[in-house]
């Protein structure tokens, strides 16, 4: 039993739950005060003491079924097909052909012994035993099911079978087909069950391997090259490029507010006290509150990228600062309150739906900006645009971005166009450039990345 | 079939807590089970008002302990959470003690003696004596055993997380210029977050996870009858119901559990029998605490009312 709970315990893990090695003893030290028979009971402790989120949860609960539930109907379906197929007494050997040394020494193979006593187990025990000696754990990816279920069905004895089969087919009578049949469906029996134990592996091991290269690849991709499929399963990980950027960042201002001791405050506070400094009192440096605003064009040639830069800022409110965010194509509207009221994701689905078409209007988008917004941006704000600066041939709005230059302390560009399109066609970046502490492309998940990290750098 | 002695334990549990008032679901009383039994600490998560701080004080009541208990906030620290020293008191004793000096060192030839003697003394000021134990000092004290929360621990900073790994996974405290004090007996710890941030992994793997949602229609309508007894049955159905169809909603905050009970209790102060629109609409800001969202279900209540 142990030995199972640690298999489901790999399973979690190929499914992106986290388990340390002390959850791990805890888990089995879990089984062992709630014991095994209440089915209900052993999932709600295990639920308590191997996952730690919300989502983990919910992962866990599917692998459960799939591992517990699955298991034991594999014994009961392999025990019904065991007693539809022909009982052992139809296997009758003639006299002089049971006494032959050849057929004796073959059909007493373990498993051969097994089919012929009834032993429904064996089978079911004998794929326990085979799926350990092979490895069965490491099966990935659908490509490797005819070779492990080959091996799984060697390992468990079919050959133990085949050289009974090949030991009657030898001796050539007639009276023997009956016998043979027998044996042919016998070894098709524990065929099906090697086959049906590849595919349930299969099914648990599915997806983790792929999914390992997938996120490297999605990383590395320009987005736009994605392909529908993939870019649902970019908030999963932008979720976890933003919780290793949020770790590093928060030791990092861990390290500045350490401060300096106050000496002329700590003596007068103490004076009370004959000048013995009970209390101590630190030099504060005050920092203002940084504050970042984003401008996302969602335009339909950028909007994939508005969707993934906002998911990826909002996924950051740990270690970011309060940000507020606008979406504009021909004119601008504030979503702050859309991401304060729902997640994310959804959130950003809700800009989509709602903004996400008809072609960009730099110069009227900036205008309004300016005359609505301009009291937000001040020495402490950084602003984030976000467009490939394709003004369609109309007013660019440089004059509204230069006023926003000077009041913002930092005043970003994010580009998702490759660099080597820029001043191609329509495109002002370049006059833009002139208006910007710094124009980025940001085409990647990669790229962005590397964007938010050197930006939170900043902003601490 | 014989129950195995894990069912029994966890069934004793739910009983319990039901007379202590919480109604508990199964997978609640199994990871308090668990926690007592593998001596783990709970961290509770979920939405506000479900009833996860109520858990520590059912625990404590059912178990016959006393509830030490430590709200975290930002900027909270060792000298608030774990102990102090008592500083006037050890400046009352060093003027005394200054008078004392004289005599101690009287007849003591040159510095080396008079330190030898002082040496002899010990560390009176660093002693047990002038330790101000704060909450988690307390719980871990306590002789007889005690039910720690700590709640919304979440609010609280990164730092303060670090400081409590000792006490979680070891319940001992390490203080500087005493060693380190165990638990008398392992106090139950609670720690219950809203999840507003991500905590760290480190706390997380000392801990068993319970997740609380909201309770079903169910559970709910039982927990209104065990909390306001007087309330009419069909009421009390009436209003669970209601409530359920409201947290299908778009709202910025859901009716918590805590909100169902005051609504109960205030209906119950109206002599109310039933829900009517009218009814519902003048006290929907007992349930629902936002501007926005009584607006949003203002116009659905006829819809919600016919179920």
């Amino acid at each position: 039993m142990e030995q199972t709970l640690l298999g489901f315990i790999n399973t979690l893990r190929q499914h992106d739950v986290r388990i340390s090695t002390s959850e791990t003893l805890d888990a089995l030290q879990t089984a062992d005060v709630i014991g095994y028979s209440n089915q209900q009971l052993l999932r709600d402790a295990l639920a308590a003491s191997l996952t730690k989120t919300r989502d983990e949860k919910a992962l866990f609960h599917q692998c459960f079924d799939l591992y517990f539930l699955a298991k034991g109907e594999r014994h009961s379906e392999q025990q019904q097909t065991k007693t539809e197929s022909p009982h052992p007494s139809q296997f009758e050997l003639p006299d002089a052909v049971a006494g032959d040394a050849a057929v004796q020494n073959a059909l007493s193979a373990p498993m051969v012994q097994a089919a012929l006593e009834g032993n429904n187990d064996a089978v079911a025990m004998a794929i326990e035993e085979a799926a350990e000696g092979i490895s069965l754990d490491n099966v990935r990816f659908n490509t490797q099911k005819g070779i492990f279920r080959r091996r799984l069905a060697e390992a468990a004895g079919t050959g133990q079978f085949d050289r009974a089969i090949d030991a009657l087919k030898a001796i050539d009578s007639e009276e023997l087909a009956g016998p043979i049949e027998w044996l042919e469906q016998q070894r098709y029996v524990l065929d099906m069950a090697a086959r049906d134990a590849v595919e349930h592996q299969l099914l648990l091991n599915a997806n983790a391997a792929g999914r390992a290269i997938q996120q490297q690849m999605l990383r590395n991709t320009r987005l736009s090259a994605l392909e529908h499929y993939h870019l649902k399963q970019l908030p999963t990980l932008i979720r976890a490029l933003a919780k290793k950027l949020a770790t590093r960042h928060r030791q990092r201002r861990r390290v500045d507010r350490r401060g300096k001791l106050d000496m002329a405050k700590t003596l007068r506070r103490n004076l009370a006290y004959g000048g013995v400094p009970f209390h101590t009192y630190w030099k504060q440096k005050r920092k203002d509150q940084p504050k970042l605003v984003v401008l996302c064009d969602v335009s339909g040639s950028v909007s994939t990228y508005a969707r993934f830069l906002l998911l990826f800022l909002y996924s950051l409110t740990d270690v970011m600062p309060r940000i507020r965010s606008f979406v504009f194509t021909s004119e601008t509207y504030e979503v702050t309150d859309l991401f304060e009221r729902h997640p994310p994701e959804q959130a950003v689905e809700l800009v989509n739906q709602k903004w996400g078409r008809g072609s960009s209007d730099y110069g009227n988008s900036f205008k309004q900006f300016v005359s609505e917004y301009s009291a937000q941006i001040d020495r402490n704000t950084t602003l984030i645009i976000l467009g490939d600066g394709r003004a369609n041939s109309a007013d660019p709005g440089l004059d509204q971005l230069r006023e926003l230059y000077q009041r913002s302390k930092y005043l970003l560009w994010f580009n998702p166009e490759p660099r080597a399109s820029w001043n191609t066609g329509d495109s002002e970046i370049k006059r833009y450039q002139s208006a910007c502490h710094f124009v980025a492309e940001c085409n990647s998940m990669a790229k962005l990345e590397r964007l938010l990290d050197r930006l939170l750098t900043v902003l601490h | 079939m014989q129950d195995s002695p894990a069912t029994v334990a966890v069934n004793t549990l739910i009983n319990g807590f039901a007379g202590a008032g919480y109604i508990a679901s199964e997978a609640i009383a199994t990871t308090v089970y668990l926690a007592q039994q593998l001596q783990r600490p709970i961290l509770v998560e979920g939405p506000p008002g479900v009833g996860k701080t109520e858990l520590a004080k059912a625990t404590a009541q059912f178990n016959g302990l006393p509830l030490v208990r430590l709200q975290c906030y930002e900027g909270l620290d060792e000298s608030k959470a774990l102990y102090d020293w008592k500083y006037s008191k050890q400046l009352l004793y060093s003027q005394v003690l200054k008078e004392q000096l004289h005599d101690i060192l009287q007849g003591a030839k040159g510095l080396a003696e008079s330190v030898e003697r002082l040496k002899s003394f010990g560390d009176i000021f660093y002693s047990e004596e002038f330790l101000e134990p704060r909450p988690l000092l307390k719980a871990l004290r306590e002789k007889d055993g005690a039910v720690l929360l700590i709640d919304e621990i979440d609010k609280s900073d990164y730092e303060f997380e670090s400081l409590l790994l000792e006490i979680l996974s070891d319940f001992q405290a390490s203080i500087p210029e005493i060693g380190t004090i165990h638990a008398t007996t392992k106090p139950v710890v609670i720690l219950t977050s809203n999840n507003t941030r991500d905590l760290s992994d480190a706390l997380k793997r000392r801990c068993l996870h319970l997740y609380i949602d909201f309770p079903s229609r169910a559970l709910e309508t039982r927990i209104v009858k065990t909390r306001v007894p007087e309330i009419p049955d069909s009421l009390g159905e009436q209003l669970v119901t209601f409530i359920q169809q409201v947290r299908e909603l778009d709202l910025k905050k859901a009716p918590a559990v805590s909100e169902t009970l005051d609504w109960a209790r205030a209906l119950l102060l109206l002599h109310a029998t039933a829900l009517s629109p009218e009814l519902v609409q003048s006290t929907l800001n007992v349930i629902l605490k936002f501007e926005e969202d009584i607006q949003l279900v203002t116009p659905e209540i006829r819809q919600l009312l016919k179920g």
